[in-house]
This record gives structure tokens, sequence and C-alpha cells, in this order.
């Protein structure tokens, strides 16, 4: 094992523990919950591709249009909304993990 | 303080650090949290000269458009694997050794530290730029050595990495500090200067202007801009695990860099579009002058000068964790010299003059990365149920379920290095124009043919070299 070969065999062996000890950890949240933060829900994954589609049809636009300045504009507000839902869903998510 | 103590202290700097699983308790960044340390990383100088670019070769309009879709897109490709670092809670180079073998995640680390130098060398050269501009305005007998561009401003350019290697230094808690007073900072000041173009110019001349200076074809012109976006949007492939491992959640692990290397770092580079297409200039500290004169120059070259320091520390930070979890035995503060001090030798105006050369020559190679992680992990690991915690033990001890062959997974090497060959064969990122193959640009997008075709081809390699 080369991870922590510098330090002193004291730290070393502690080091050592800590790692077996948290990679046991993880392994007992992992089977129980998938993963060791909140996991993204679906609803943030559809908002964050239709994100990017809705950008894609953007380029579209203007590359058929360049003058379609209000393409532009709404490009704004559609991040603007998606910020603001993301963020209250981030929250939800992560009370509703804390409650699981 | 007893040794048990002082043992579980250096544990937690270590979790922050070096490569210890970072745990839910210990995870320090939450969603605006990335979008305000992404957001300073993002507006740097590659966001400022990448709007410059744009400005001198298409319209208003296209250049928003353009800038936008571009980063977004190249970023959301590769987002998605940013939730295998906060699942794990572990660093990009260790989780990048199920993907490359466990030597092949040292070896894509020595392939990325000098790709890391590049984009220091080019916030290092924006400060120094910036610097020989501003000192003739503060002061109008300075000795004239200090407004040259060589070796002027290769002289400030050394000088700007000293206070980053010092907050890169003490950790990512500084960082924290440090991002969250500049970032918003730089965005009200960077607001305030578009409205101040906005207003002095007037939208409507601004998005009737003509660019300075074109391509052949509109064709050429709006697949170029695209290109060089795309490479900024990829470039990101290597930074997302080094800050995920410590998120809040997925969540703000996928969205909040998005949000930070997106739209918060296209702002500045919009504003820097209209800079460039209103004066004809490349670089910023120039057009800053031009438009804003003596006074507003002054003031926006301060704060472009300042503007750099953040981005450079966070550009130092996860290298240095990253060559630490490879090289132990070598002290952190050694390592934080080592990944950027080597940088001084791309400290030159001939570097600084050929951005979009960088983007998407080097660019290939960080798509090509992102590919493969992302095939990785959610095609190959998702099968297996993503990684068990021996796999996990086996990536951080080097041990031999992924050692494949000598330490090298040969599908994910072919699939990196043969890209390099199809990206040119499509694109001729020095004339801007199509590749050695004779077809694809400005019909196709290289860099999102080389995602494509790395995706299939390492997917494709690896079932039938890797059939168990």
């Amino acid at each position: 094992m080369r991870l922590f070969e510098a330090r002193t065999e004291e730290f070393k062996e502690a080091l050592y523990k800590e790692l077996d000890k948290r990679l046991q950890l993880i392994s007992e949240i992992l089977e129980k919950r998938g993963s060791i933060v909140p996991m993204a829900g679906k609803w943030a994954n559809i908002s964050f591709v239709s994100l990017n589609i809705f950008l894609v049809a953007m380029a579209i636009v203007i590359w058929l249009e360049p003058t379609m300045i209000w393409a532009v504009f709404t490009m704004v507000v559609v991040y603007a909304s998606l910020l603001v839902f993301v963020l209250v869903l981030e929250k939800w998510e992560r009370e509703a993990y804390k409650r699981w | 303080m007893s040794d048990s103590k002082a043992n579980s202290e250096i544990i937690k700097q270590e979790v922050l650090a070096t490569a210890l699983p970072a745990l839910k308790n210990e995870r320090i960044y939450g969603y605006l949290d990335f979008i305000w340390i992404q957001g300073a990383f993002g507006i740097g100088a590659w966001a400022l000269l990448l709007g410059s670019l744009a400005g001198l070769t298409v319209s208003a309009a296209e250049a928003i458009v353009l800038l936008l879709v571009g980063n977004c897109l190249g970023l959301a490709l590769c987002a998605f694997y940013s939730a295998i670092f906060s699942r794990y809670g572990s660093e990009q180079f260790v989780l990048s050794r199920a993907p490359f073998g466990n030597r092949g995640g040292i070896l894509q680390l020595l392939i990325w530290i000098p790709i890391n130098f590049g984009w220091i060398a080019y916030c290092a050269l924006i400060f120094g730029e910036g610097m020989v501009e501003l000192l003739p305005i503060l002061w109008p007998n300075v000795p004239k050595i200090f407004t040259t561009e060589f070796p002027g401003a290769t002289l400030f350019a050394i000088l700007s990495i000293i206070l980053p290697i010092y907050v890169a230094y003490k950790g990512p808690v500084w960082i924290k500090y440090f991002t969250w007073i500049t970032c918003p900072l730089i965005l009200i000041i960077v607001g305030g200067l578009m409205y101040s173009v906005l207003l002095g110019v007037g939208t409507e001349k601004l998005f009737s202007l003509n660019p300075p200076a074109p391509y052949g074809t509109r064709a050429q012109s709006f697949m170029a801009v695209l290109e060089w976006s795309l490479g900024l949007g990829f470039a990101w492939a290597y930074y997302w695990g080094q800050y995920s491992r410590l998120a809040k959640s997925e969540v703000s692990a996928i969205h909040g860099p998005w949000w930070g290397w997106g739209p918060i770092l296209v702002f500045a580079s919009i504003f820097c579009a209209f800079g460039a297409l209103v004066t004809g200039e490349y670089s910023p500290s120039k057009w800053l002058v031009i438009l804003g004169g003596p006074t507003y120059g002054a003031i926006g070259l301060i704060l472009l000068i300042l503007s750099t320091l953040g981005p450079i520390a966070l550009l130092i930070y996860p290298a240095a964790i990253s060559a630490k979890v490879a090289f132990p035995r070598v002290t952190w503060g050694a390592l934080v010299l080592l990944v950027s001090v080597p940088a001084c030798i791309l400290f030159f105006p001939q570097v600084f003059y050929n951005y979009n050369v960088f983007l998407t020559l080097i660019g290939c190679l960080w798509t090509a990365y992102g590919a493969i992680v992302l095939a990785d992990f959610y095609v190959i690991r998702k099968k297996r149920r993503y990684f068990t915690v021996n796999d996990i033990r086996d990536m951080y001890t080097m041990g031999k379920k992924f050692w494949y062959h000598g330490g090298f997974n040969i599908a994910a090497w072919i699939a990196y290095f043969s890209s390099l060959v199809v990206y040119l064969g499509l694109y001729d990122p020095i004339k801007v124009s199509t590749g050695f193959f004779g077809w694809g640009f400005p019909y196709i997008s290289g860099l999102l043919a080389v995602f494509l075709y790395t995706f299939v081809i390492y997917l494709v390699l690896y079932k039938l070299v890797y059939r168990d």
C-alpha cells in the first residue's frame, strides 16, 4: 500500500485505521441509501437535461435568424426560473434524506 | 494535546487536503457555495479571452448564444459524472483509476498537471497585461520596461502567482471565504461595466455591428466560436471531482458547478465579447482603457487584475490535492509549489495570443477524458451497481482489480489517444478549417464528434478486451 507511506509508523497506522473505518461506514451507508449524500432526484435531472436541450434549440433559432434578440431574453428568464426551482428542490431533497 | 487527539485533528486535515473519502458531516459545499466558488473560478482569464475571441468573430447576438450553448453543453455532457465523486467522497484521480487503470490514473494526472500550467499562464498573463496598461495611468513616469508585453507583462505575471499559492496552501476553507468575497464583487462590477458599454454604445448599435475579424464564411465563424466555447465547457472535465467530493448533495455537485462554470462564467464572457466587438481589440486590458477612458478604464483594470487571483488559487489547489494522492512522499507545501511555479515557463505573449489553439488542440484531450469516465461509470459500472467498497479500497491501495494490463486499461488509452487523430482529421485548430479527412468542420463540431466517438469506441474496446 503506497497511500500514506510518507508518514511515521504510528501516524500511518492511524490513517490506515481511519481509511478502513471510513470504507466500512461508506459500505453500510451505500447498502442502505446508495450514496453518502442525497442522490440527485428525477426532477432535478429532468430539469437539467431540459435546460440544455432548450439551449441547443436557442442556438438553432439564432443560426436561422440572428436578429431574434427576444430569444436571448427568453433564455435569461428560463435560466432564472430553473435556478430557483432546483434550489428549492435541492433543499427539499436534503430534508427528505435527513428524515429517511 | 494527546497523541490520539492530535492524530484525529491531522486526519481531519487529510480529508480536506488529501485523499481520505469525505463523509457526509465533512462536506462543506452546498448549492450556493458551488455557484459562488465555481463562478469565481469561472470568471478568469479563460472566460475573458474566450469572450474577446467571440466578439472579434461573430455578431453580438450570435456571441451570446454561442458562448452559452458551447460552455453549458460541454459542461452538461460531463456533469453527471460529478455524482460519482460526491457519492463516494473520493478524489477525482483516485476514482479515475477505474477507467484508466491504477497506474493509468497517475498517468492522467501527469498529463493534466502541464495542462493546468496552461490555465495558470492565461490568468497570470491577464494580470501582467493589465498591470502594463494600468501602471502608465497611475504613474506616468513609470520605467518603460514595466509597460512592455515582454518582459513587463511576464514579470508581473510571475508576481501574480505568489498570493494564490499561499491561499491554495491554506486549503479549501480559505478558498471558500476568499471566493465568497471576490465572486459577488466581480459579478457586480462586470454587470456595471456591461451596463456602461450598453449605455455608451447603445444596444441597437451594438447588436447591428459586424464582427471585426470574421472567418471566410458565416458557417466557419459560427462553428469556430461554438468549438472554442465547447473547448472551455469540456475543459472542466478534469476539475469536477476535486470539489464535488465535498458536496453536501448530488444535486449541488451537478448543478452548482454547472451554474458557476456555465451561465455565470458566460456573463463575463459576453461582456468581453461586446468590448472586443466595439473596439476590435483582443486583449481585455486594451479595450477596457479604450472603452472606459483613463478613469473608468483604470477601475476596470484594477478589477480585472484582482479577478485573476481567485482562479489561480482554485487551479493550484486541486492539482496539489491530486498530486498528493499520487506522490505521498512529497510534502503539501512542496507540491503546491511544484504544481504552480513551473507554469512560469509559459508566461509569454505568444501563448497569450494563441488561446484558441490551446482551447481546441489540447481541448481534445480533456473532452476524451470526460467521455471515457462518463462511459465507464454510467455504462460499465452501472451494470454492477456502481462501485463497491472493495472497488474503492482497490483504487486507494493500487490493488489488482483495476490493474488491467500492467496498471493500464488498454481500451481507455487507445480510445483516448485515437480521439486526437479523429479530432485533427475533422478539424484543424491552427487554421480553423477542415482537418486532414477533408470533411467535417464547419458542418460538424470536432469536439462534439470526439466526445461521441470516444464514448462509443471505449465501450466497444472494453467489451472486446475485457470480456468479463
